[in-house]
């Protein structure tokens, strides 16, 4: 997968492909960065679902109006924000909403010749979800996502203290939740 | 590497784990391909409505003079035979030759106000 920070340009360059070639030239803005967004999207959403639904009217805006996203200062982070906004939006929709405790409902990766990694990825998910919101997406953008608590903040409308504090938080409960001991537990 | 550090790898490594499903992609590009034509029926319809509504505007003037103009009301038959009677006796001429001269005189009368609108 491309490192975060050299994501910007060739999302610009894909949205003025868009642009000019209209939403057709979609399928390499989408090659680039749907894996990570909906697993970001998955964090907030609380299930894949949703998670894609999110993605998908993101995306979909994006062919509408490139414009917006390559005129961005910082494309990938108006993209994130993008789904996030729409994530939450479907979060509001469903007042009764409850995030899924187990991971049934995602969509994995399986990784030939090594349980253990898999294993401990189904731990890690587990751990994540069973975070408040607000921590895991700290945790899911410094770590996946390469952010510095300062984007995050950004991202996210909070200052950047209140991010890394949040991230602090999230990594403590992890950390307990990871520990070999108990992780053989969540399992 | 420390506590932390190792936690954040692997954390790090799962985020390989969950990816979009198969038939997500191609959702994703169909309904963009289908909300671009519907964008573009939307530009379509509403360059027709404003197209209309000029034509409107500007038409509106024509359509209220001409609904303005009172045409002179048509001379009925006796009207008709009764002048041409006259107008024979006046210049002692062939009735029919006068009826002639004068359903002339009245196309030339009826088609004047309609002449000054096209000007």
């Amino acid at each position: 997968m491309r490192e975060t920070g050299n994501l910007s340009e060739p999302i610009r360059q894909f949205a003025t492909r868009i642009a000019e070639s209209g939403p057709a030239a979609l399928g390499g803005l989408y090659d680039l960065t749907a894996t990570r967004l909906v697993r970001y999207a998955t964090t907030l959403a609380g299930n894949q679902h949703d998670a894609e639904d999110a993605v998908q009217s993101a995306l979909v805006k994006v062919a509408a109006q490139p414009g917006r996203l390559r005129d961005a200062g910082q494309p990938w982070h108006y993209l994130l924000r993008m789904v996030r906004n729409e994530a939450l939006v479907i979060l509001r929709r469903k007042k009764l909403w409850a995030p899924i405790s187990n991971l049934t409902d995602l969509v994995t990766r399986h990784f030939v010749d090594d349980a253990e990694r898999e294993d401990e990825s189904r731990a890690v998910w587990k751990a994540l979800r069973r975070l408040p919101r607000e921590q895991s997406e700290v945790v899911v953008l410094k770590i996946w996502e390469d952010m510095t608590f300062g984007q995050i903040g950004d991202l996210l409308g909070i200052s950047g203290s209140t991010a890394a504090s949040r991230y602090r938080y999230a990594i403590e409960k992890l950390s307990h939740r990871l520990k070999p001991s108990e992780s053989e537990a969540i399992r | 590497m420390s506590k932390d550090q190792s936690l954040e790898e692997m954390i790090r490594a799962a985020g390989q784990y969950v990816g979009p499903s198969d038939e997500h992609r191609a959702s994703t590009l169909q309904r963009a391909m289908e909300n671009g034509k519907d964008q573009t029926a939307r530009k379509r319809f509403s360059g027709f409505t404003i197209a209309f509504a000029l034509s409107m505007v500007l038409l509106s003037p024509m359509v209220y003079s001409l609904t303005r103009l009172k045409l002179p009301m048509r001379p009925s038959q006796d009207d008709i035979e009764s002048a041409a009677a006259i107008e024979a006796w006046k210049a002692a001429s062939d009735p029919s030759w006068s009826m002639v001269r004068l359903f002339s005189d009245m196309r030339q009368t009826q088609a004047n106000p309609t002449r000054r609108l096209a000007k």
